[in-house]
């Protein structure tokens, strides 16, 4: 047997392992945002989870998931990000999705799937669809909607809120 | 074997991410973009444009206003893409000698950008030629939202939002700061707000173009462009602009003429934030001269969509007045003589309703007029003018509907 197979074998099945972390570490899949989804959403909220509303021509979106995705590392904050991508639906073009690098740091990602009126008006029926809009949860707690980049006074009142929820490094 | 379990186990953790990818419900799967331009040609036949259920391009005619339709008839674009939700749709437009033209936006690969592409037809829209980009620009940016219309004197003006000069200043800031790592260039933060309007224009109906004119820095980079005809025969424009520091508020120019140095503000919401909208302005001529306008905004704290009127050089004048409709959203404008209508959308958490806003003294009152009600996906509502009179159309996934508002 050659010497040097156990090597090689070693460091692919180290690059293997780093490969399936990461892919671990994304969303493996596009979910589908209807009509029960934000319902379903609150009702099994257990932890604090900040929702980003976004669409795929929205400049201003990218930014505030990276704001945010470093905020909660910061305060080593447990809690669940959420992306919903409300202008091109579950199975349209998942591949651009997933391998969209901002969308690669959030726990979960969503699609629209139906009429976008009826489901924004599901999440607050005065949000007219302007995006980024994010929305602050924490179990028990009202949820803090925000249009645009949150302030730090609104990250820093989630964060105070979620304190009882979350003690655990999040990554 | 705990070695080969182990792999085993590794590469199925790798596979599940993309089998995951591909299932979903089909049965929940978005309807086709509902999108459409539309417009009566010179003969007074009604005209959409849209994309069909296998997201095609066509037109469809109507001799009676929209009651009969004639079959959807193919457009041949290649391998065009076509954008067809929301703010960005296909439209069209008729001129003098017979020529009419077809645009949209075609999304590219990269994200946010994207080409202004056109067909033209000087048989009254019987055939038309491939398609075609409309702006000199080739980069590989945002050249979005397009908006096309023929003037009084047949010319025909394409306007859109371009980010060359956000572009150009983001590497010009790379190369200041790092001269040697041009590839950063767009992790660079910028000062330059939003995006720019530019535009051009076509004496032959789309067979050729002037050059690619500014009209204006720091436009918002997401909200379609509002055009109406001037008193001059040439057109006026309304978009959502970037006001200093991020105020997205509105701003008018006219398009004859050199481009303003600065462009006349039109609504003061003071909305101050850094995201998009998605919900552009409507533009109309007013019997007293100047202009109607509508849009919609954060005005502290409430948002809505408002009417207001312009002086002819775009500058507010009078009351800015909500909509009679807390929920009102995507209105249209269009006008006729002292015949002013304003139609949106707006879902009450059940039915979404189709209604209009109607003044025949130039705006002075207006009545609420319901036009119909829908429980199935729908597009934004459209106004269109066949001489002095003005038809709403909506099209929803059942069909398009068409309703005579005026006379």
């Amino acid at each position: 047997m050659n010497p040097s197979l156990p090597k090689r074998f070693s460091a692919l099945i180290f690059g293997l392992s780093v490969l399936s972390m990461h892919a671990w570490a994304a969303p493996r899949a596009v979910e589908t945002f209807d009509s029960k989804t934000w319902p379903q959403l609150q009702a099994e909220l257990k932890r604090p989870a900040v929702a980003v509303f976004t669409t795929t021509d929205c400049v201003h979106c990218p930014a505030v998931i990276d704001s945010l995705t470093r905020g909660m590392r910061q305060r080593r904050l447990k809690a669940d990000l959420t992306v919903v991508v409300m202008d091109q639906a579950p199975g349209d073009n998942d591949a651009a999705l997933l391998s969209n690098k901002h969308y690669r740091q959030v726990d979960r990602l969503f699609a629209f799937a139906g009429q976008a009126p009826a489901l924004r008006y599901a999440v607050d029926p005065r949000w007219r669809g302007a995006t980024p809009y994010v929305v602050f949860m924490a179990p028990k707690t009202p949820a803090l909607a925000v249009t645009g980049p949150p302030s730090a006074a609104d990250f820093d009142a989630w964060v105070q809120t979620s304190s009882g929820h979350a003690g655990e490094a999040r990554r | 074997m705990n070695t080969v379990r182990w792999i085993f186990s590794l590469l199925l953790s790798m596979a599940l991410p993309a089998m995951a990818q591909h299932h979903h419900d089909p049965t929940q799967r978005r309807p086709p973009p509902l999108a459409i331009g539309a417009a009566f040609s010179p003969a007074g036949e009604l005209w959409i444009v849209g994309l069909d259920a296998q997201q095609h391009l066509f037109v469809q005619t109507s001799a009676d206003a929209g009651r009969h339709w004639s079959e959807p008839r193919p457009i041949a674009i290649g391998k065009d893409k076509v954008s067809a939700d929301g703010e960005n749709r296909p439209k069209l437009a008729f001129g003098p000698n017979s020529y009419a033209v077809i645009s949209y936006t075609e999304p590219l690969d990269k994200p946010y950008t994207g080409r202004i592409r056109m067909l033209r037809s000087n048989d009254d829209g019987r055939t038309f030629s491939p398609p075609f980009t409309v702006h000199r620009d080739r980069q590989i940016i945002t050249h979005r939202f397009e908006a096309i219309a023929f003037d009084a004197r047949g010319l025909l003006h394409t306007l859109w939002i371009d980010k060359r000069d956000l572009e150009a200043q983001l590497k010009s800031a790379a190369t200041t700061s790092k001269p040697d790592t041009s590839k950063q260039h767009s992790k660079t933060p910028s000062a330059y707000r939003g995006a720019a309007i530019y535009r051009n224009e076509s004496s032959d109906g789309g067979l050729s173009f002037g050059p690619d004119i500014k009209l204006a820095d720091h436009s918002c980079e997401c909200c379609r462009i509002a055009l109406a005809p001037s008193p001059d025969g040439g057109l006026a424009a309304l978009w959502r602009h970037v006001f200093a520091p991020n105020e997205r508020d509105h701003a008018f120019a006219l398009l004859s003429g050199p481009p303003p140095l600065e462009p006349m503000r039109a609504s003061f919401d003071h909305w101050a934030v850094d995201a998009c909208p998605h919900h552009g302005p409507g533009l109309a001529p007013a019997a007293a001269g100047g202009y109607h306008a509508v849009w919609f905004g954060d005005r502290a704290g409430v948002a809505q969509v408002r009417y207001g009127q312009l002086n002819a050089d775009g500058s507010v004048r009078g009351q800015v007045r909500p909509l009679p409709d807390e929920r009102a959203e995507h209105a249209a404008i269009q006008s006729a003589g002292a015949k002013v209508v304003i139609a949106w959308r707006s879902f009450d958490g059940q039915v979404t309703h189709w209604r209009a806003w109607v003044s025949s003294d130039d705006g002075v009152s207006f009545a609420v007029k319901e036009l119909g009600q829908s429980a199935d996906d729908n597009d934004h509502p459209l106004l269109v003018k066949r001489g002095e009179q003005i038809f709403a159309l909506w099209r929803t996934s059942q069909g398009v509907r068409v309703e005579p508002i005026a006379p």
